[in-house]
């Protein structure tokens, strides 16, 4: 039985499922078998998959699309290890990061998710110079709803006891549990993260470092605001009934945390229609955001009104400024 | 002849679950013939143990940390005594919903735990739980589902065809998650359906609120009359956000009433037949189930052998089982009475 189980959900992703598995199959810590589970993908996905099934730690599912958190799920049912890793077939995990979550989930037991920080890497694979560094210890279900620190599908490593605790069986499922939740297509990560935090006392921490490269789509980054929002706030009506008084104290800073977010993502794709409404958005919800993340939140609304003013070029040099600090 | 001497201890005397419990425990007459009960109330968190003179123990106490130093002079005082916990308060749901420092917590439950020589889940749940998160040796951990007398509520006639009451029973406080329960009723838009809720609490006003002018739905305030008060109803809920057993569910059953829980803690241990789950938490899910099952009542009748349930012989034999000194233990020799033989 090898140690960790790494899921690999893959849909359409032909173009850089192997650069994902080469950097899974070159981790410094070797007891762990891949999970490939190719979500009905209309590309040569399976193809290259099956290529790496020379290797014998490499193991490729395939069903029709059940989206992303069915493809986990489906993963996560016929995972044979004690730690079950996330990463998404297009991402990439640094040499150290499985060695350093096996490490922390066998020197913390009461830990049940251990995530890294991110770095951002573009289509051709290279640091942007971005990065997510959330925060590591002391995390809360407030820090969850507010600030999501896990940050992204591929930075998570879980117990497989933790997961069993938040796993279910909806009546209209015959053959597996669920452990993400299939009815969302978005939001499903925060989704898990948050009812995780709910509903069992695992804990949620992070390790140091940045020990994900997370692929960012510069096209992809503004579209289906609204319909993300949506989703986000189905999340916000599922978890509701669990905790009423932890979302009346804590949704309409959370809610301005996830407008700010949008807009943040707007701002990337010089979309100064949609950034300035957003963070308009977000401080009618809460200006708790402001107080808290002074520096991060005066950034976001200064370059939406920018953007909104000026148009795109002096945010475009802004942010060449800021990629191109020494340090990254 | 009555060779063990039991001494309960207790930190909350208000009539609830743990109280009923015992009251049924001391009048168990297979129990009464081997062992001799006594009951001790203790202030929470505040209490200075003493040598207490008895063969076991039985700690039915809060665990805290405020708590802890008396529970380590309990020990100290009582080397002899064999020291058993019956874990009423803390489970998974309750840890995750309750507990912001939960390492601090976690570290407080293995101190505690490790003072007794038993521990009592009240619940395989809440045991599993304990089990994984290594809070307590596994060979000190034993589990006995609560029982209260519930002799009276198996001869209540079954819900007639036709019925549409629904009954929720316990305090007013968000652990028994009525709001829930309200706001899916109230999305139920049956005309002759009811909903009675019996019990008190700080959430009352809250309640009656999310209630409205809904005149489907009745506070009855708390009733010691079970028996009066389950033949009223139809079909129990319990959308309970935590439940360390739930002994509601048992009772609601053993009226012929069948019982929607949530999937959760102790709860999950009595899903059987006549006790289902509604899986998720909001209130359309549960407005969909209650619809459902409103349609149902009468058309079939919960057998008297489920109403019956766990035998009050059954759960004397658990308790002497616990009782009895476990294979492989050696008698000790009080250290006193040696020096004094010497």
């Amino acid at each position: 039985m090898p140690k960790a189980s790494v899921i690999v959900p893959a849909f359409n992703s032909e173009t850089t499922l192997a650069e994902t598995l080469l950097s899974l199959l070159a981790q410094s810590f070797q007891d762990f078998e891949i999970l490939v589970v190719n979500d009905g993908s209309a590309d040569s996905t399976l193809e290259v998959a099956n290529a790496f099934r020379t290797d014998p730690r490499i193991r490729v599912l395939s069903q029709a699309n059940r989206g992303l958190a069915g493809a986990r799920n489906t993963g996560i049912d016929q995972a044979r290890g004690e730690y079950v890793g996330f990463c998404d077939a297009d991402d990439v995990w640094m040499p150290d990061k499985l060695m350093t979550h096996v490490n922390h989930l066998d020197s913390a037991p009461d830990v049940g998710l251990s995530f890294s920080g991110s770095a951002f890497i573009d289509a051709q694979s290279r640091p942007t110079g971005l990065a997510q560094k959330p925060r590591l210890r002391n995390i809360t279900a407030r820090h969850v709803l507010c600030r999501n620190p896990v940050g992204n599908g591929s930075a998570a490593v879980m117990r497989r006891q933790a997961l069993a605790d938040i796993a279910w069986r909806p009546a209209t499922e015959s053959r597996r549990d669920w452990y993400f939740d299939e009815t969302f297509r978005q939001s499903e990560d925060i989704e898990c993260w948050l009812r995780l935090m709910l509903t069992t006392d695992w804990e949620i921490e992070g390790v140091p470092g940045l020990l994900t490269g997370y692929r960012v789509n510069p096209e992809g980054l503004s579209s289906a605001t609204e319909r993300q929002l949506a989703a986000w706030e189905l999340m916000i009506a599922k978890l509701r009934p669990f905790n009423p008084a932890f979302f009346d104290a804590h949704l309409g800073a959370a809610r301005a945390y996830q407008l700010r977010y949008l807009a943040r993502r707007a701002v990337s794709a010089m979309d100064g229609d949609n950034a300035w409404p957003l963070i308009r958005r977000a401080l009618a919800s809460s200006t708790r955001p402001v107080f808290e993340e002074p520096l991060k939140s005066g950034v976001t609304i200064a370059a939406a009104a920018v953007l909104r003013v000026l148009g795109p070029k002096p945010v475009r040099c802004a942010a060449r400024l800021i990629a191109s600090r020494p340090g990254y | 002849m009555k060779s063990i001497r039991i001494v309960h201890l207790i930190d909350d005397s208000t009539p609830g679950g743990i109280m009923r419990m015992l009251d049924h425990l001391l009048t168990l007459p297979e129990l009464s013939a081997q062992v001799h009960q006594t009951v001790r109330t203790v202030r929470r968190g505040s209490w200075s143990a003493d040598h207490i003179g008895a063969d076991v123990i039985v700690s039915h106490l809060a665990l805290s940390w405020r708590g802890l130093p008396a529970l380590v002079t309990l020990r100290a005082l009582n080397p002899l005594a064999r020291i058993i916990h019956i874990e009423h308060s803390y489970t998974p749901a309750s840890a995750a919903l309750n507990v912001n420092r939960k390492k601090r917590f976690h570290t407080m439950l293995r101190v505690a735990y490790s003072l007794f020589d038993d521990v009592v889940a009240v619940s395989h749940t809440q045991a599993a739980w304990m089990r994984t998160r290594a809070l307590v040796r596994n060979d000190a951990l034993t589990v006995i589902h609560p029982q209260v007398d519930m002799s009276a509520l198996t001869g209540i006639p079954a819900p007639r065809p036709g019925g549409r009451t629904i009954g929720a029973f316990g305090r007013l406080e968000p652990q028994k998650g009525f709001d829930t329960l309200i706001e899916a009723f109230r999305l139920c838009p049956d005309t002759r359906a009811r909903l009675v809720i019996f019990g008190d609490g700080q959430e009352q006003d809250r309640l009656q609120m999310l209630a409205g002018a809904d005149h489907r739905i009745t506070f009855k305030g708390h009733t010691d009359d079970l028996t009066a008060a389950y033949a009223q109803v139809d079909i129990v809920a319990m959308p309970s956000r935590w439940e360390a057993f739930g002994l509601v569910a048992q009772e609601a059953r053993a009226s012929g009433r069948s019982v929607l829980v949530s999937a959760v803690d102790g709860l999950r241990d009595q899903i059987t037949p006549g006790i289902s789950a509604v899986s998720q938490r909001t209130p359309e899910a549960w407005a969909r189930v209650l619809e459902k099952r409103l349609d149902e009542v009468g058309q079939t009748e919960i057998p008297a052998s489920v109403r019956a349930g766990t035998s009050a012989e059954e759960y004397a034999a658990q308790w002497l089982a616990l009782l009895s000194p476990r294979s492989g233990e050696k008698a000790v020799t009080p250290p006193g009475a040696v020096s004094a033989a010497a």
